[in-house]
């Protein structure tokens, strides 16, 4: 019970403290790539600090509006809790695999119904975008999990990271963890799929009318995101080394994810942007990776 | 209490017809005959499920020469659908109360005629247990339920839609009934439990035969429970009726070839390799529909029409429930009833929440007079609470948690998925089911987000009624059915012990788990267990307690700086437009995509050369090769008659003159034999 709590306390902890830190890595990593100087590290969290002290923008009167960034940010934080962070998930007694992935996908339900409120066009444009990319790629995320579901017989997480830590790497895994981590620049905003927030051609999209502390909390969501989604990923894919010592698994994971964060970094600098059609022919392509990790892991390999 | 019900029906019927003059004292005799008939059917559900199944000590009505007794006996199962069927209705019915001004020069007492018989036709469906009478009262429900489509009788498209579903819904009785005939040869009866015999006499001596009579009862089922591809009729039909009607077209009517389905195939069957197969025929046609319906429904405008379609995909998750219930009966028992169980529980929240959606859309056409999204926005300032009770169905039928549609979806998912892994092709049929549920979710956004979102354009606001939101009566059946949306989310143990109890007297017969052996032993949440492995676990009080502090959280995060509010207009980069100018309208959402499942649900020729292409999508299209030519083939052979009443009673004479010599050769013949 206590480690259950301490355990909950410490992943919330993580993805509010912790992680604007790895966004000023991302930052930063990205302004070396560029050759610039860029901003100092901890330039997340004043961003976050001054968004919060801002006012309120009301835009056509309608409370989904402000409703819209407190569900997407308190459905990434169910998230979080459902998450094995180098431990098991604190709410893993609660909820499973599934659970998990559709609090992620409420959350970009909160960002969409907040895109389409306002009756902006460049919001509700973005929002379509969204829903497009979220329609090819969700089913990736629930995909390659499955074929970890296939080999455990569980959709429990913690059933999964011990069944793959015992048995060593097995070859449809390794082919299904490539569709995860190439959907993760999908998930987390980055180029070269930040299509429904292009901020340079749409104005950020669904985030349009959003400020202060609702565009806060929407920012917020992201970096949170991006510890979620790397855990995941090296929890199910990449579930070594574990000491069994609570502490220091977590440290060990939070290396980890500074490791898978810092790649997803380096294509996003290094990538243009690509168009939404572009995109969704691109994942489409995908699937069929999925399909054959799919089929090894049917006849056990 | 069935004499009580039969008097209702009666003196509704009669007294809606003496106040036919009176709209509003029509209607209120009208809610008030449905609202009674409502209670009789829950106080009998109440007692079965208490007491133990109800049956009438002797028949009604017997027809000696066919076989055929009128045997009232409801079952577990059937009480599960009785409750459903008052639900819906009742709902539907107030609901209709102020709706139905919105077709001021249709005659009123026509409707409540109709509906009163047509839920009729429902509780006679599933409380029957004969063959014959269950078609009787089949009949009774389709025709009342073709005279609700057509209600706006001078309406060409409605007529239209409703020749379409008359004659879709026969083709499949039809079969259904030469299936049921072919079985009653065998034993001269049509008694469900002569029937039982019938079948399992089938399975070893003729199993070709079995598999057609089956393939028969699954295209009359299957055409009822709009079926891809049979169930056509149904985006086009749901849409022409009255909005309380096609609640309960959606909500009910449609589930009653779910409860063909269950009846015939868990109850009737025994248990063979036809299980298996059949368990896997229905599973396919089960993923198939979800995944031509939902996309299609991505691709609608019309938002009635894009529920409708939606409808066929909710079917295809429940068909595809029960058909891995079937399949699994042998493989995997525990998996198998987890499976049928998540099937019946997606029944029950489909006709929540479907319902639901019908009823906002209903408030919605009744509001602005337009079913077309494109020409809808910002209706959030005029009815706040369609707004909110929309939210809550999509966010129910997209699947999200805490509502009731996560809870059935992701036992389906689970299901399948856990099956797949010892027949592989179940591991397609859930990954096109989680595939689907986003799709679910796109159209709801495009729904939602254009209806409500956004402000409101000027023509529109010209043309709506005056009012905040729509009329209490309105109201009331709304707040019900999201009342329940959350409820049956939270209390998932409530209604899977209803079923579970449903289940009595299937194939598991004696050996049906107990319900904690199958979903572990807290009743607060479930805890699948399939084939001796844990499966998955899902607490909704629990993650609705985390899921509330943590928007809590959230809440106290954004306020931390109390910032202070300020309305502002919308920003679009500087520029000054008109809203209605910039608006992105419903037809603009998912262009890019729509253009890759365009080709797969539309029946327009790809742009590949083939030999002939056109020829065979002319084939697909049933409309065109197979139901116009027989509607103009019937005509045609009406036409025929027409012509021989020429108007001279000299004529007549001579017929009745020929019929009569025919006749007493006829019968001389006979003598004769």
């Amino acid at each position: 019970m206590t480690t259950t709590i301490s355990l909950a306390i410490v992943n919330l902890l993580l993805v509010i403290i912790v992680a604007p830190f790895y966004e000023g890595v991302i930052r930063k990593l990205k302004a070396v790539v560029h050759s610039r100087k860029g901003p100092p590290l901890r330039q997340p969290y004043l961003d976050l600090l001054k968004l919060l002290g801002k006012e309120r923008l009301e835009v056509g009167g309608n409370p989904l509006f402000s409703f819209a960034p407190v569900l997407t940010f308190g459905s990434v934080l169910v998230a979080a809790l459902l998450t094995p962070m180098g431990a098991s998930p604190p709410l893993g007694f609660a909820g499973d695999l599934i659970v998990l992935v559709y609090f992620l996908a409420l959350a970009s339900v909160g960002i969409m119904l907040g895109g389409t409120s306002t009756g902006n066009p460049y919001g509700a444009l973005g929002t379509a975008r969204e829903m497009m990319l979220a329609m090819v790629v969700e089913i990736i995320v629930v995909g390659s999990l499955i074929v970890a579901v296939i080999h455990s017989h569980s959709f429990d997480l913690m059933h999964i990271s011990s069944w793959y830590r015992e048995s060593g790497p097995v070859l449809s895994m390794v082919i299904a963890a490539i569709p995860f981590f190439l959907v993760l620049q999908v998930q987390l905003g980055k180029l070269p799929f930040d299509i429904p927030d292009a901020d340079q051609e749409i104005m950020g999209g669904p985030f349009i009318e959003a400020g202060g502390p609702s565009l806060a909390l929407y920012k917020w969501s992201y970096f949170a995101k991006q510890i979620i989604l790397a855990s995941l990923f090296l929890e199910v894919f990449i579930p070594w080394p574990k000491t069994g010592v609570i502490p220091v698994d977590i440290l060990i994971n939070l290396v980890k994810v500074l490791v898978v964060i810092a790649l997803v970094g380096v294509i996003d600098a290094v990538n243009p942007r690509i168009r939404i059609d572009q995109a969704v022919r691109y994942f489409i392509g995908i699937w069929v990776v999925l399909v054959f990790a799919i089929a090894f892991a049917l006849i056990g390999v | 209490m069935i004499t009580l019900f039969a008097a209702t029906i009666i003196l509704g019927l009669i007294l809606t017809a003496l106040t036919r003059r009176s709209r509003r004292l029509c209607g209120t005799i009208g809610v008030g005959t449905v609202t009674i008939m409502s209670g009789i059917l829950f106080c009998v559900a109440y007692r079965v499920f208490t007491g133990g199944p109800r049956n009438l000590s002797k028949p009604l009505m017997v027809i000696p020469s066919l076989g055929a007794e009128l045997t009232v006996s409801v079952d577990y199962l059937s009480a599960l659908f009785l409750v459903i069927i008052g639900l819906v209705s009742f709902a539907g019915t107030l609901y209709s109360f102020r709706y139905m001004d919105l077709y001021p020069s249709q005659g009123i007492a026509r409707f409540y005629h109709c509906l009163i018989l047509f839920i009729a036709g429902m509780v006679g469906v599933v409380s029957v247990s004969d063959m014959f009478f269950f078609f009787v009262f089949w009949e009774f429900m389709t025709l009342t339920s073709y005279f609700l489509v057509i209600y706006e009788k001078e309406d060409q498209v409605v007529l239209r839609a409703g020749l379409k579903y008359f004659i879709m819904t026969h083709v499949g009785t039809a079969a259904m009934f030469i299936g049921a005939i072919l079985l009653q040869t065998r034993v001269g009866s049509f008694a469900f439990a002569a029937l039982r015999e019938a079948l399992s006499g089938m399975v070893e001596a003729h199993p070709v035969q079995l598999s057609f009579v089956l393939g028969l009862f699954v295209l009359g089922f299957g055409t009822k429970a709009g079926m891809y591809p049979v169930g056509g009729w149904l985006p086009d039909a749901h849409p022409a009726a009255p909005s309380g009607v096609s609640a309960m077209l959606s909500g009910v009517m449609i589930k009653m070839g779910v409860y063909g389905f269950v009846r015939f195939f868990f109850f009737l069957l025994p248990v063979s390799t036809h299980t298996f197969a059949w368990g896997i025929v229905i599973a396919a046609c089960g993923a198939v529909s979800l995944f031509m319906g939902t996309v299609s429904a991505l691709l609608q405008h019309d938002f009635k029409r894009l529920l409708a379609f939606s409808s066929i995909g909710q079917m295809g998750y429940i068909l595809l429930g029960i058909g891995t219930g079937l399949a699994f009966y042998e493989i995997n028992p525990l998996l198998s009833v987890v499976a049928t169980m998540a099937g019946m529980y997606h029944l029950v929240n489909h006709a929540v929440f479907k319902g639901l959606l019908f009823l906002n859309a209903g408030a919605i056409l009744y509001k602005t007079g337009t079913r077309d999204l494109n020409r809808l926005s910002g209706l959030y300032s005029v009815m706040p609470l369609t707004a909110w009770v929309t939210l809550i169905a999509a966010l129910s039928i997209a699947g999200m948690p805490p509502f009731n549609g996560f809870v059935s979806k992701w036992l389906i998912y689970q299901t399948t998925i856990i099956g797949g892994i010892s027949v592989p092709v179940f591991i397609l049929f859930g990954v096109v089911a989680i595939f689907i549920s986003t799709v679910t979710i796109a159209y709801f956004i495009k729904f939602f987000g254009t209806c409500f979102g956004g402000e409101m354009g000027s023509e529109l606001e010209t043309s709506l009624r005056p009012g905040l939101d729509v009329p209490y009566t309105m109201r009331i059946p709304q707040n019900i059915f999201a009342l329940l949306c959350v409820l049956l989310g939270l209390f998932p143990w409530i209604p899977l012990q209803m079923i579970h109890a449903g289940l009595t007297g299937s194939l598991y017969g004696n050996s049906l788990p107990h319900l904690s052996s199958v979903f572990g032993m807290s009743e607060i949440g479930l805890i699948p267990m399939m084939g001796g492995v844990q499966a998955g676990v899902w607490f909704p009080l629990m993650g609705l307690l985390v899921f509330g502090g943590c928007l809590m959280v959230a809440v106290i995060i954004s306020r931390v700086g109390s910032p202070e509010s300020r309305s502002v207009p919308i920003w679009n980069c500087g520029e000054v437009y008109d809203t209605d100018e910039v608006r992105y309208r419903a037809q603009s959402f998912y262009l890019p995509l729509a253009s890759h499942f365009e080709r797969l649900v539309s029946w327009e020729a790809p742009p590949i050369h083939l030999k002939k292409p056109e020829r065979i999508y002319r084939g697909i299209d049933f409309d065109k090769v197979l139901f116009y030519p027989l509607v103009t083939a019937m005509l045609r052979f009406s036409e025929m008659f027409r012509r021989t009443h020429v108007g001279i009673p000299q004529v007549y004479m001579l017929f009745q003159v020929i019929g009569f010599i025919l006749v007493v050769a006829v019968i001389v013949w006979l003598t004769l034999m």
